[in-house]
């Protein structure tokens, strides 16, 4: 389809520690990403899959390199503009939730909404909406205190898709779902990014999971270390044997500590 | 070693954030010492030297008392603020204790720190405290226009060893609680910090509502009763008047009904206070489930429910800083009403001299000499009358003693003030009233007997001899112009130039009978008070053969019957305002703890959210939220929880305020005329704007340092 990559990433270097106890969570990574992919990390813990995730949302900064979203270099950008683009154009699904815990589910999926100032109408019916997708209606008002895991993990990825963003970035957003319920989510970020165009770069250590990308990459020790892309013809099913079979090449097995 | 470094980085870590807490724990020092310095000192003494004797014992009570109670206040304040220091670093103890260290190891750290809290507080505080200590006499002198001698705060050791004892108990204490805290505490608890959740089942849905309907109950009956009250029957001013045998009134206060619903009602408003916090985070939560078109925009959910959450944890001690804060708005702006008040009855403040002396003098004493030397050689500028030969006359059986005096003498004084004197016939007395006495009962009567001795010399024959009573009204300043003795009375008889009193020789009159009085001397002078206080002041002390009579309103007793009398303008301002001193002294001193108490807790409170809500700010960060819109969410926050109590305690503390307004107004109550109720709601206005302005000061500052320690994380 289009060939303009939505996301650069060149170079780009993460230490963190101060000089005398340094740790390469990220070093020298390169890769791009077209706008409407499905793009899937995978890579062992530690590997620094989640630092790159986050430098990527901004939340992080670089110690190195330059990241482009849309041609646009983050690097350069100032605080506020971070944020706006942050709130707009982005979904982030944390790896430990990130639910604030003050607010029911209801409220943290809307928040994602009241902050664009969108019509309090418009938000309730697209948070009902998500989260029926999702399965977490029955949910809705409780305190994420008050639910289980896998209903934190959905309700954190209603947050992030409920503003239908331009790049979803997901972090193990499968961890804590039964297979059934991973079914589910999967399904529905692959509906995302069909049907929605959505562009989705999901870190997952489930191959089962990952056999929905269109494209996995493969992280060691903080570098890039292979690279896999779904065949046009291949079925989930065979990128999926294909993915295990990298997954015990990097030593570890597909059952990786989260 | 090891220890005392981390316990020195902690210390500038905390002195960094909680700077607007270590500031209050500075000026309570501070505070402490200047009051206690003013207790100490010859300010109490000199003032009671002069002051009637029930006043003297009962000042002296009222300020040990005080005291007493400020520092238990502040006892718990520094107990509070601490627990809030540990609490804050509850995570980081328990690592501590993860990594290897000891408990006492651990305990020694907190002792360290509280010990270096407790010497930076006293001596910043006490450094603070004398030279404001100074200043306290300046202040006196402009704020209430008076000059007290003896009233200069010198830097005193005694003060400052008692501060820091003091002080230093208090810290010790809670260091003691602070070790008790910590080898109580599992590891775990410590290491899980606080965070605790609102649980908003149905049985809070119910009890919420309960407690709201309860606290709008019991607003509504305090409002009620305040605007509704019967104030002559409450300050029990309505006497049924009936007379004994003797002529003597026999008063009964009414009923005590006003004054028990007003009790209610003061129960009412606790109440209401405790229900209506109870009750505020479940209302809070049903309006951000009910009102979506409000919360689901920006971030005004998320404000909304870090308020409720904040109000549902604190909403006790937010009952205490409310209810404080309306004793401390009340004290504060009453006070000022009823030190204007006293400073507006002031009437005195027309006299036409600074001072008068009068001496009273068998006929062989040369008066003149004596007051030439002690006065006139310090060129105090004589101006006004010289009278001799007033008579005092005391006639028992009425209300009080009343002063009785020769026409002549009378009429002297008035003439001086070309003001005319009716004539009394011979059966005749001049009952001789200032306007605002007339509604007294005493002037029912018509007639009065007059009891004395004919023959002074043998005292055989006792004459008694009836007279009417004509009422004179005579302007108050005149009454009180010259004499001292007419400025308390304000009741005088004068005696028709027929009953001639002249012969009559000197006794000390007593029981009824009339007395000739020692040759009287009286003039007056224009001097500026800080001149001639230091005089009398010396005078009294000095004088050779003689001292003074503390029991007695500045009475300087010579010996051989003769009497030294020395009244000045300023002096009787003093007096007239003891109350409204110690008033200003008491109502600053507990109103000030109060609100300083109240603000810097709901600072610490404020602090100890955003230390707990940190990762909740973050994720706002991460979710595309900028800086820009948390801190308002910060601020909107700030507002409201400042605002609460605020509003509340103005509002009690305005109905409160209602009680005594009448008062105020002069409605009720000997009041004088000539009180200018809208200077004094104005001036009142202008207090109430101060502890405002107090407040804004706390609620900036708190939110600075929370903001700060917000971007830092
Ligand atoms: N804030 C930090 N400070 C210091 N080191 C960090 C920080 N965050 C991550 N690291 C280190 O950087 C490396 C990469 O971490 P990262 O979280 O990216 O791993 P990951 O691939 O996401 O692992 P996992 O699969 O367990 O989530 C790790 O060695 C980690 O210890
Ligand atoms: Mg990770």
């Amino acid at each position: 389809m289009t060939t303009t990559p939505i996301l650069k990433v060149k170079n780009v270097q993460k230490y963190y520690g101060n000089d005398k106890n340094v740790t390469k969570a990220v070093h020298n990574i390169t890769f791009d990403i077209n706008e409407g992919e499905f793009v899937g990390i995978m890579g062992a813990s530690g590997s620094g899959k989640t630092t790159i995730l986050n430098c990527i949302a901004t939340i992080d900064h670089l110690t190195s390199g330059n990241i482009w979203l849309r041609e646009r270099s983050i690097t350069d950008l100032k605080e506020r503009e971070l944020a706006k683009f942050r709130r707009e154009k982005l979904g982030f699904i944390f790896q430990d939730f990130n639910l604030v815990d003050t607010l029911t589910v209801r409220e943290n999926i809307a928040l994602a909404l009241t902050i664009l100032k969108i019509s309090p109408k418009v938000i309730d019916e697209k948070v009902e909406k998500v989260a029926k997708t999702l399965g977490i209606e029955a949910t809705l008002d409780k305190f994420p205190n008050q639910i289980s895991g896998g209903q934190k993990q959905r309700a954190a990825s209603a947050r992030a898709i409920v503003t239908e963003p331009d790049l979803i970035l997901a972090d193990e957003p499968t961890g804590a779902l039964d297979s059934k319920s991973a079914r589910t989510f999967m399904e529905t970020l692959t509906f995302l990014n069909q049907d929605l165009n959505k562009t989705i770069l999901m870190v997952t250590h489930d191959t089962f999971s990952a056999s929905y990308a269109k494209r996995i990459m493969f992280i060691k020790d903080g570098k890039m270390f292979k690279e896999l892309i779904k065949g046009q013809s291949e079925t989930r099913r065979q990128f999926f044997d294909r993915i295990i079979e990298v997954v015990t090449l990097l030593g570890g097995d597909q059952h990786d500590v989260i | 070693m090891m220890l005392s470094k981390l316990s020195i980085r902690n210390m500038r870590r905390s002195l960094r954030d909680y700077a607007l807490y270590f500031g209050t724990l500075i000026i309570s020092v501070t505070i402490f010492y200047v009051f206690n310095s003013l207790a100490n000192q010859s300010f109490l003494e000199s003032i009671l030297f002069r002051a009637p004797e029930h006043f003297t014992a009962n000042i002296e009570a009222a300020m040990t008392a005080i005291s007493a109670f400020v520092s238990v206040l502040l006892i718990f304040l520094i107990i509070y603020g601490n627990s809030f220091l540990i609490k804050r670093r509850e995570k980081e103890l328990g690592v501590y204790l993860t990594l290897g260290m000891d408990r006492t190891d651990v305990a020694k750290i907190l002792f360290g720190e509280t010990f270096l809290i407790a010497v930076l507080a006293i001596v910043v505080g006490i450094g603070l405290g004398v030279p404001l200590s100074q200043l306290m006499s300046v202040m006196i002198f402009h704020f209430l226009g008076v000059y007290i001698p003896g009233l200069t705060f010198v830097f005193s050791w005694g003060v400052v060893f008692r501060t820091t004892l003091y002080f230093g108990f208090v810290f010790l204490s809670v260091s003691i609680v602070n070790v008790a805290t910590v080898s109580r505490s599992k590891i775990l608890h410590l290491l899980s910090g606080s965070s605790k959740q609102v649980n908003f089942s149905k049985f809070f849905g119910i009890l919420s509502g309960g407690a709201f309907i309860l606290a709008l109950v019991g607003f509504g009956y305090w409002v009620f009763t305040t605007l509704t009250l019967d104030l002559d029957d409450l300050f029990g001013l309505n006497f049924d008047v009936s007379f004994t045998e003797d002529g003597l009134p026999v008063s009964e206060a009414s009923s005590s009904l006003s004054g028990a619903s007003l009790m209610l009602a003061f129960s009412g408003l606790v109440v209401g206070v405790f229900a209506f916090f109870l009750s505020l985070a479940g209302v809070l939560a049903f309006i951000v489930k009910r009102c979506k078109k409000i919360t689901f925009y920006g971030l005004n959910v998320f404000t909304l429910r870090q308020l409720t959450r904040r109000l549902h944890l604190n909403w006790l001690s937010l009952s205490f800083i409310t209810l404080m804060m309306t004793v401390s708005i009340f004290m504060l702006v009453a006070g000022r009403g009823t030190v204007l008040m006293g400073a507006n009855a002031m009437v005195y403040t027309d006299r036409p001299f600074d001072g008068t002396v009068s001496v009273r003098h068998t006929p062989n004493f040369d008066a003149l000499e004596v007051v030439d030397e002690v006065f006139l050689l310090r060129e105090f500028e004589l101006s006004g009358t010289r009278i001799d030969s007033i008579v005092d006359i005391e006639v028992q059986g009425w209300i009080d003693w009343i002063n009785g005096f020769a026409y002549e003498d009378v009429s002297a004084i008035f003439d001086f003030h070309n003001t005319p004197l009716p004539t009394p016939a011979s059966n005749e007395i001049l009952l001789l009233v200032s306007g605002l006495d007339l509604d007294d009962t005493y002037l029912l009567k018509e007639q009065i007997t007059v009891t004395y001795f004919e023959n002074w010399v043998s005292r055989d024959h006792i004459v008694e001899e009836t007279f009417d009573l004509v009422l004179v009204v005579v302007s108050e300043n005149l009454l009180v112009t010259s004499d001292q003795i007419l400025i308390f009375d304000q009741v005088v008889l004068v005696f028709p130039p027929s009953l001639d009193l002249s012969d009559m020789p000197f006794v000390h009159s007593s029981g009824g009978i009339i007395g000739r009085e020692r040759n009287h001397f009286l003039f007056d002078f224009n001097v500026e008070a800080h001149v001639a206080e230091p005089i009398f002041w010396e005078f009294a002390r000095t004088i050779p053969s003689g001292g003074w009579n503390p029991t007695e309103y500045d009475i300087f007793h010579t010996t051989n019957n003769n009497m030294f009398n020395v009244t000045t303008t300023n002096w009787i301002r003093v007096n007239s305002n003891l109350m409204s001193i110690f008033l200003t002294f008491a109502t600053l001193y507990i109103g000030g703890i109060f609100l300083l108490v109240s603000l810097t807790i709901l600072f610490l409170q404020q602090m100890i959210d955003v230390v707990e809500s940190k990762k909740r700010y973050a994720t706002l960060l991460q979710l595309g939220v900028d800086d820009q819109m948390r801190s308002r969410s910060l601020l909107a926050q700030g507002i409201a929880y400042f605002l609460i109590p605020l509003t509340l305690a103005s509002l009690h503390s305005f109905f409160a305020l209602q009680i005594l307004l009448p008062v105020f107004a002069g409605e009720i109550g000997d009041s004088p005329a000539g009180i200018d109720f809208n200077h004094i709601v104005r001036a009142m206005s202008i207090t109430f704007l101060w502890v405002v302005v107090v407040y804004l000061i706390y609620f900036i500052l708190s939110y600075v340092q929370t903001k700060r320690v917000l971007d830092r994380g």
